[in-house]
């Protein structure tokens, strides 16, 4: 789907992510050894991991990151029209995350409330799917609520292995926990909103859960916490995104009218530091132009993308200079891009639980 | 590409504890690990090859892999 919006804005963005900070290498050496850690940390480019203390969710910290932004912004609940939630680790199975923000935000009940089970490229669908509502002319505002609790590392703490065997322990050093929230609305004074996404439903099996294919619902007490490990197809996953996200980016430049040097960065989905770099190469553009951000916080999943600019937004500067693309691809499989105008937004440092 | 360019790209991409070169020996690299050859895929694959990592373990030393590269 490629959609192009002319009168969508994003306002502000927050992010959030776990008051825990981990050294990555010594969280997988009991698993496989001092030297393999290393190499593991070395290799992937993440240092520390931050992860929320369980049993607390995305959905607790996606919270506070949407309080603290009301509060700088100076609005409340009602003044949404819509809450959008994307995680693959809500709160509970039944009923919906956005229910729970409408509790603890005071969101009010003419407010429409949807919930997106998508993981990497959550963000761009959220993005996609508010400036869809917005466009419609019926919202005016919408909450945007994006993140997971996808540290692995943070599971083994809690639960070790928890009796299973072929685990892809080095998953642990990859996965951090974050949210995010973003304020889209309604705006006749704004740079157009350029979205492509593309599913790749095939590759279903590429990114998932390696033992009961589900997603962990919220403990009532550690002793019930069920901790949940990924499977990773890497040499499909760099097949993948080497390809067809390398595709997905060029395709959405080209709708946008667009070339790299019209536009300040790539701010992409935080896989890892190699993906990253790869990705850069197979683009053709320096490095620095698809930064990897997240060396002390980890992969975050659906927030890794607005977390990352949360976090590093005083070293961004091009941000406030020109358009900037961003791109999100992961579980699905899923590629999706968007150049949006940031330099209007305001951009606030993270919260942490 | 030349072989000294990709050598570098290689290296810069493994971030190897200490560096290798041309005569190293994959099997006799620690950092030359599933992991190791799995980020050479993803640069490989960045400029249009497509070896699997099992493909690279039967290779005996990097200057084969940089074969694959000056082939093209």
């Amino acid at each position: 789907m490629k959609c192009i919006f002319h009168n969508v804005a994003i306002r502000s963005i927050i992010g959030g992510t776990g008051s825990e900070q981990y050294n990555a290498s010594e969280l997988v050496a009991p698993f496989v050894g001092q030297d393999q850690a290393e190499r593991l940390v070395r290799s992937l480019g993440f240092k520390k991991l931050r992860a929320i203390p369980r049993p607390h969710t995305c959905g607790d910290l996606a919270t506070d990151a949407a309080l603290d932004l009301f509060k700088k912004e100076n609005l409340t609940g009602n003044d949404f029209d819509a809450c959008i939630s994307v995680t693959q680790s809500p709160n509970y199975i039944v009923p919906a995350n956005t229910f729970y923000y409408q509790e603890k935000l005071g969101l009010n009940k003419d407010c429409l409330f949807m919930d997106v089970i998508q993981g990497c490229a959550g963000y761009i669908y959220g993005i996609m799917q508010a400036a869809i509502l917005i466009e419609s002319k019926r919202i005016k505002r919408v909450l945007l609520l994006t993140g997971d609790t996808s540290s692995i590392a943070a599971n083994l703490i809690t639960a070790g292995l928890n009796g299973r065997t072929n685990v892809q322990v080095s998953n642990a050093a990859i996965f951090g926990d974050g949210a995010s929230a973003t304020i889209l609305e309604f705006s006749e004074d704004t740079q157009p909103i350029t979205c492509n996404i593309e599913n790749f439903g095939k590759f279903h099996t590429v990114l998932e859960d390696d033992f009961c294919k589900a997603i962990p619902l919220r403990p009532l007490d550690i002793d019930s916490f069920k901790p949940n490990f990924l499977h990773i197809d890497g040499t499909e996953l760099a097949r993948f995104s080497m390809n067809e996200v390398r595709d997905n980016i060029k395709q959405t430049m080209e709708l946008a009218e667009v070339t790299c040097d019209k536009l300040s960065y790539c701010i992409s989905h935080q896989a890892n530091r190699p993906m990253l770099k790869s990705l850069a190469r197979s683009l053709q553009v320096p490095a620095e132009f698809i930064p990897f951000l997240s060396e002390n916080t980890g992969n975050t999943s659906s927030a890794s993308i607005p977390l990352a600019i949360s976090e590093n937004v005083s070293q961004l500067d091009k941000l406030k200079t020109a358009p900037t693309l961003m791109t999100g691809f992961g579980v699905g499989l899923c590629a999706g891009s968007a150049i949006v105008d940031l330099r209007k937004c305001n951009i606030y440092e993270p919260v942490y639980l | 590409m030349k072989r000294a360019e990709a050598l570098k790209e290689i290296i810069d991409v493994v971030n190897p504890k200490d560096t290798f070169d041309e005569n190293t020996v994959i099997a006799d690299c620690p950092d030359l690990d599933s992991l190791g050859l799995f980020n050479i895929v993803l640069f490989l694959n960045s400029i249009g090859l497509t070896p699997t990592v099992e493909d690279l373990a039967a290779m005996k030393t990097v200057g084969n892999i940089l074969d694959l590269v000056s082939k093209e």
